[in-house]
């Protein structure tokens, strides 16, 4: 039986209005915007307002998709929702989503918990439903709004990570990419190095979680905030990042010559230029596509995405590898060949 | 490599002029050895010798000449 095609049909993303840009990050970073620009790629991001949530980015990215692709409603059958700042833990964030769409009751509706490898498994999972028959357009929709879990004091974070939304369409049509294959996975041990870690039900938040410190390195936040340690972070992706792109090329017998576009999770310009390095990928393959952004988390892929197609960088028959990696750890990668 | 190589590598990794560095030099005593400085070594020793400490492995290294005697015990150091 041959295998179902799956297309990546369309994509838009969306920003919230409001800026932080270096120079008001001066103070509590001891550097000149020009060096925080110059250390992490990022000269601004985008930030939610205090009511404005993830699934408020999420749908303006779908409204904003709805309206340039003439999609009908009633032909989205799945809707799948990727964040880790969900509007509530209970219910469902998809399902209230769903709802404000106007999307039909037979569309099934659920969230993934996972971060910067998010729109991967997202991409992965919908492409298992049109596969398997059981879907024919699903919405996969990414919405994150670190910055409510980012202490305004704490360098390590607030330079780094920007709010965005994301909302793709994979479909069992025609459209402007072929999914090809994945690889995806796992190393839990890590889920230390980047964590909320009064985000669930193992440690409650009391007054004393919420007691402010100050680290090593002068940065000030509590257990109610977000918390990474960077350079095992970084360890952790660089040993990763090469490895799921090999095991994904042997998989589909290609060489890393065959692929014209390596688009990464946009972590920071640091992270960016040394995979670049030790992959030995020629610059102009790899985008580093965060200066107005930041890191957007499981936006980064979608954004990076959308931005090259609108400058028309990709040609028919291009290969396009995208890899996310991150908090968890959680990592993936896919193949794509670009069939606009 | 040999180690005044590592050490010059060192050098453009904390962003310090060439000479500046030597087996005492320590996150004490080098203001750009900070949690970025420590990352630009790791970047460094990734790239360069292709050895990839976990981080937590380096913060222990308490100075230049911990580093490099690891760095020797794995034979990529002469």
């Amino acid at each position: 039986m041959n295998k179902r095609k799956v297309f990546i049909s369309c994509i838009e993303y969306y920003l919230p209005d409001k800026i932080l840009a270096n120079d008001e990050l001066q103070e509590i970073t001891g550097w000149t915007a020009g060096k925080i620009q110059s250390k992490t790629g990022i000269s601004i991001r985008h930030i939610a307002d205090q009511d404005e949530c993830s699934s408020d980015l999420g749908i303006k990215a779908v409204q904003r998709l709805f309206e340039k692709n003439m999609i009908n409603k009633e032909d989205i059958d799945f809707l799948i929702f990727c964040t880790q700042t969900p509007d509530y833990c209970l219910p469902t964030t998809a399902c209230i989503i769903q709802d404000r769409l106007g999307l039909p009751d037979s569309c099934a509706s659920f969230d993934i918990n996972l971060g910067c490898s998010g729109f991967i498994y997202g991409l992965s999972i919908a492409s298992a439903y049109i596969c398997s028959g059981m879907a024919n357009n699903i919405l996969l929709i990414t919405g994150e709004t670190y910055s409510k879990v980012i202490h305004p004091l704490d360098k390590s974070v607030r330079t780094i990570f920007g709010d965005a939304g994301s909302a793709t369409i994979i479909s069992s049509n025609k459209g402007i990419a072929e999914i090809i294959d994945f690889d995806l996975g796992t190393d839990g041990s890590g889920y230390k190095n980047l964590i909320v870690p009064t985000s669930g039900f193992r440690t409650p938040k009391s007054p004393e979680t919420a007691i402010e410190k100050e680290d090593e390195s002068g940065n000030i936040r509590s257990l109610d905030n977000l918390y990474m340690n960077g350079a095992n972070i970084f360890t952790f992706t660089i040993e990763i990042v090469p490895k799921t792109i090999h095991k994904l090329l042997d998989k589909v017998n290609l060489q890393p010559n065959d692929i014209d576009w390596f688009i990464m999770h946009q972590a920071n310009a640091f992270i960016l230029k040394h995979l670049i390095q030790k992959l030995d990928i020629p610059k102009n393959k790899a985008p580093i596509c965060l200066e107005n952004y930041g890191n957007t988390v499981s936006s980064s892929i979608p954004i990076t995405l959308k931005d090259y197609q609108e400058k028309e960088a990709f040609k028919n028959g291009d290969k396009v590898l995208l890899v996310g990696f991150g908090v968890g750890y959680s990592w993936g990668s896919a193949l794509l060949e670009w069939n606009e | 490599m040999k180690v005044k190589d590592f050490i010059d590598k060192c050098c453009f990794a904390l962003e310090v002029e060439l000479g500046t560095l030597n087996r005492d030099s320590s996150p004490e005593n080098v203001e750009s050895w900070d949690s970025l400085g420590y990352l630009n070594i790791i970047a460094m020793i990734d790239k360069e010798l292709g050895v990839s400490f976990k981080a937590d492995e380096l913060l222990k290294f308490e100075n230049l000449s911990i580093i490099i005697d690891e760095l020797k015990k794995m034979g990529v150091l002469e």
